[in-house]
C-alpha cells in the first residue's frame, strides 16, 4: 500500500520487519524482493518525497559543492538527484553495463582497489536484475549486432575491445512499480517520510528505530528488525553522519571513513577526432541504434583489455565515438580525405562514401579512489532542521595521465590495424580543464564496502561494521567504480542484500 | 630498374616546369615512370595530402625531397623499389603499419600518423609547392632531426 505520511501525528510509531530508507531503485527491488519471498515479512519503504517532483522538497537537497575539477556549481548537489518514488531513476538515460572482472580485484596500481566479492560474485545477481529494467536479452556474439558479420573495432588488438551498452526503456521505478506497490498487502510505502536520524541502542550495536518527520514538522518513527539505508551516494552519508546519539562521529564512522572516497565517472568532452578508414568495418555498432535482435537500443564503445590495463597500469575507460559527418575541422576533412588510401587503397579507389567516417571521440573513465574526495556536513540546515551537506570532489592527475596514456595507445592501435586515426586531444601533464570535465551524475564511495572496518565503512554483506542490523544499498558500497553506469550494478547488489536479509529473517 | 636521383630530383624540381609537368616528363623515362606514377595513384586527392604535408613540413623544416626519398624508398638509388600498383600498395601499407607498431608515430596536430605517411605527404606538398610557383625547395639537408612521438 501507498501512504500519505504528511498528516501523520506527532509520536506515531509504526512497525515493519525491515524498514527502508529510499524508495529508489535499490530499495524498492530489495522491498520486493523480500515480501514477495513471504507474506509474513513486512517491509516499509520511507520515501522523503510523494509520488512527483515537489520543490519544496528537493530544497532539502541543496548543498555547497567544491573541489578541484568542474561541477563546482552548487547546483550538482541537487540537479543530479530527485527526491520522489523512484528517485534517481526519475531522470536515469537507461545505459547498462556491468562491471568488469579486474574492477573488482586489488590492482597494485590503484590505491584502495579491491572489493570482497567477486564479479563471479555478482554474475547471477546481474542477470536476475535485467527483467527489473526490462533488458530481456543480455548475452550476444558481436557479430550479431548491427551489421551482421562485419568487423567490430581494433578486433584484431590485444588492448582494446568492444564492450556494449544495452539501454533500458528507461525504466523509472516510481511509475512503473507503483501499482505493484500499492496492491502489495505486505508492504507499506510512505511519502513525505524523511529520515533525519537513525537511532541506536545504547550499545551503539543495533539500531533501534528510524525518526522521520513530515514537511509540516511532525515528528514520528519507524521500528523493524532490519534497517536498509538506500537514499542515495549522497545522501547515505549525510544520514549516517547526522546520526550521532551513540556514535559521537556517526554511525559507521569510528575510523572517519563516511563520507570519503567520493567518486564520480569522469567525462572529458571532445577528448579526441577519429577518422575511420575500412568501409568494411561494422561502425554502426559504435552510434545508439534500436537493435532487433534484443529488442531495445544498444551502444557500442572501446574500452582498454586487462591486460592492457596491467601492462601500462591504466584505469578502467570507455571511449565513445560521437557526431559522425559532423564538426569537420578542415584538418580533419584533409586527413579524411588522403589518408584512408594508405590502409585500404582498393576500396579507396571505388570512392566509397561509407569510408569517410569521422567525428569526435570522448571518454568516460573511472576515478581513482581518494580519500580526500569527500562529502562533510556544513554548520546550516535545512528546512527539517539537518545540517546540509558539503561537497569535496577532488581528482587526481593519475586520474587524467591515465586517460591521456589510454588514447595515445588508442591511436597507435588504429593505425597499427588500419582502422583509421585518432587526434588526442588532452596536453601532456596539463591539469583538469574545467571546462571540459563533467561528471555523469554517478555518486559512489562514500560508505564504501571491505571486509575490514579500518578501510570500509559496509562489509561485503552490506552491512554497517559494527552495527548488526543496520544496511546500506547503493552505490555508495561501491569500492571501486570502473566505467560502468552504476544503475545494474546498484540492482545486482540490491538483489544479494535481498538474499541475504531473507535469510536472516526467515 | 635504375633511377638517377639527380635525374629525378632535376625533374621534380628544378625545371620550373611544376610538379604535374615533372611527373609527365618523368612518364617518358621508364626507369622512374613506374615508381612516380604509381606512389602518386596512392593520393587521389593530392590537395589533402598536399595540406597535411605542409603541416608536417611546418614542424620539420630540414625535410627535402632527397631525405624523404630516401627514408621512403632507402634503396631506390641502387634500382631496388617496389615494382608497379600492386607491389608498392603493400610496401607502404606494410611500412606505415610497421610505423605503428614500432612507436614511429609522430604527432600533427595533434593526429597520431605514421612518419611513412607524412613523408608521402610531404612529397606531394614539396611538388605543389612547384605547381604553385612557390621558390625552389631544397634538396638535401645535413639533418634529419624529425620528432618521433615515443609511447612508453
Amino acid at each position: 500500500m501507498i501512504i500519505e505520511a504528511r498528516s501523520f501525528p506527532e509520536g506515531k510509531v509504526v512497525e515493519h520487519d525491515v524498514a527502508i530508507i529510499g524508495g529508489g531503485p535499490a530499495g524498492i527491488s530489495i522491498a520486493r524482493e523480500i515480501a514477495s519471498s513471504s507474506p509474513m515479512l513486512s517491509v516499509g519503504i520511507f520515501e522523503g518525497g510523494g509520488t512527483s517532483y515537489e520543490e519544496e522538497g528537493h530544497q532539502l537537497y541543496h548543498g555547497l559543492n567544491t573541489g578541484s575539477v568542474l561541477e563546482t556549481d552548487d547546483s550538482y548537489i541537487h540537479s543530479t538527484r530527485l527526491r520522489y518514488l523512484g528517485g534517481t531513476s526519475n531522470h536515469w538515460h537507461g545505459w547498462c553495463l556491468p562491471l568488469e572482472e579486474l574492477d573488482f580485484k586489488k590492482r597494485s596500481w590503484v590505491n584502495h582497489s579491491g572489493w570482497p566479492v567477486t564479479g563471479a560474485d555478482l554474475a547471477p545477481y546481474y542477470e536476475r536484475a535485467l527483467p527489473l529494467i526490462q533488458i530481456h536479452s543480455w548475452n550476444y556474439p558481436l557479430r550479431t549486432v548491427a551489421k551482421g558479420n562485419r568487423p567490430t573495432l581494433l578486433k584484431e588488438s590485444s588492448s582494446f575491445k568492444t564492450a556494449i551498452f544495452h539501454r533500458s526503456p528507461p525504466v523509472r521505478f516510481g511509475s512503473e512499480y507503483r501499482d505493484a506497490l500499492k496492491q502489495s498487502k505486505n508492504i507499506s510505502v510512505y511519502l513525505h517520510a524523511n529520515a533525519v536520524n537513525i537511532s541506536s541502542h545504547s550499545d551503539g550495536r543495533n539500531i533501534t528505530q528510524i525518526d522521520l518527520r513530515s514537511p509540516e514538522g511532525a515528528g514520528w518513527s519507524a521500528k523493524a528488525r532490519l534497517y536498509i539505508l538506500a537514499a542515495g551516494g549522497l545522501e547515505n552519508p549525510r544520514l549516517l553522519l547526522l546520526s550521532r546519539n551513540k556514535h559521537a562521529k556517526g554511525i559507521g564512522n569510528h575510523n572517519d571513513l563516511v563520507g570519503r572516497f567520493f567518486m564520480e565517472h569522469i567525462q572529458l568532452v571532445h577528448t579526441g577526432d577519429f577518422f575511420l578508414s575500412g568501409s568494411k568495418l561494422n561502425y554502426k555498432l559504435y552510434e545508439r541504434f534500436f537493435e532487433h535482435h534484443f529488442k531495445h537500443v544498444v551502444l557500442g564503445i572501446l574500452c582498454p583489455t586487462a591486460q592492457l590495463q596491467e601492462d601500462h597500469q591504466l584505469l578502467n575507460c570507455s571511449i565513445f565515438f560521437l557526431n559522425p559527418y559532423q564538426r569537420h575541422a578542415a584538418f580533419r576533412e584533409q586527413l579524411t580525405r588522403a589518408l584512408p588510401a594508405f590502409d585500404h587503397p582498393e576500396e579507396f579507389k571505388k570512392e566509397s562514401k561509407s569510408i569517410f567516417r569521422a567525428g569526435s571521440l570522448e571518454s568516460r573513465s573511472e576515478q581513482s579512489p581518494n580519500p580526500d574526495s569527500r562529502v562533510t556536513l556544513l554548520p546550516e540546515k535545512d528546512a527539517l532542521g539537518m545540517q546540509r551537506l558539503h561537497l569535496d570532489w577532488r581528482l587526481q592527475q593519475t586520474d587524467r595521465d591515465s586517460v591521456k596514456k589510454t588514447f595515445d595507445i588508442l591511436a597507435r592501435e588504429f593505425g597499427k590495424h588500419a582502422d583509421g586515426r585518432v587526434r588526442v586531444l588532452l596536453n601532456e601533464n596539463s591539469s583538469w580543464e574545467r571546462s571540459k570535465t563533467l561528471g555523469g551524475a554517478h555518486h559512489m564511495g562514500t560508505t564504501r564496502m571491505h571486509s575490514s572496518d579500518k578501510y570500509g565503512v559496509v562489509n561485503s554483506d552490506c552491512r554497517v561494521h559494527g552495527v548488526d542490523n543496520l544496511y546500506i544499498a547503493g552505490s555508495s558500497v561501491f569500492p571501486t567504480v570502473g566505467f560502468a553506469n552504476p544503475t545494474l550494478t546498484i540492482l545486482a547488489l540490491a538483489l544479494r542484500l535481498a538474499d541475504h536479509l531473507k535469510e536472516r529473517l526467515l | 630498374m635504375n633511377i638517377s636521383r639527380r635525374a629525378f630530383t632535376v625533374s621534380l624540381i628544378a625545371s620550373g616546369l611544376g610538379a604535374g609537368a615533372a611527373l609527365k616528363l618523368l612518364l617518358h623515362a621508364p626507369s622512374k615512370k613506374d615508381l612516380i606514377l604509381d606512389t602518386s595513384k596512392l593520393l587521389p586527392h593530392i590537395d589533402s595530402a598536399a595540406a597535411i604535408g605542409e603541416s608536417y613540413l611546418e614542424l620539420n623544416q630540414e625535410l627535402s625531397i632527397d631525405l624523404i626519398l630516401d627514408d621512403l624508398f632507402p634503396d631506390w638509388q641502387a634500382g631496388n623499389v617496389p615494382d608497379g600498383a600492386d607491389s608498392i600498395y603493400p610496401f607502404l601499407h606494410n611500412k606505415i603499419r610497421t610505423d605503428f607498431e614500432e612507436n614511429r608515430v609522430e604527432l600533427v596536430r595533434k593526429w597520431h600518423l605514421s612518419s611513412t605517411e607524412l613523408k608521402i605527404c610531404a612529397l606531394v606538398a614539396f611538388t605543389q609547392r612547384h605547381d604553385n610557383n612557390s621558390p625552389p625547395v631544397k634538396t638535401a639537408s645535413p639533418s634529419r632531426n624529425t620528432k618521433v612521438h615515443q609511447i612508453s
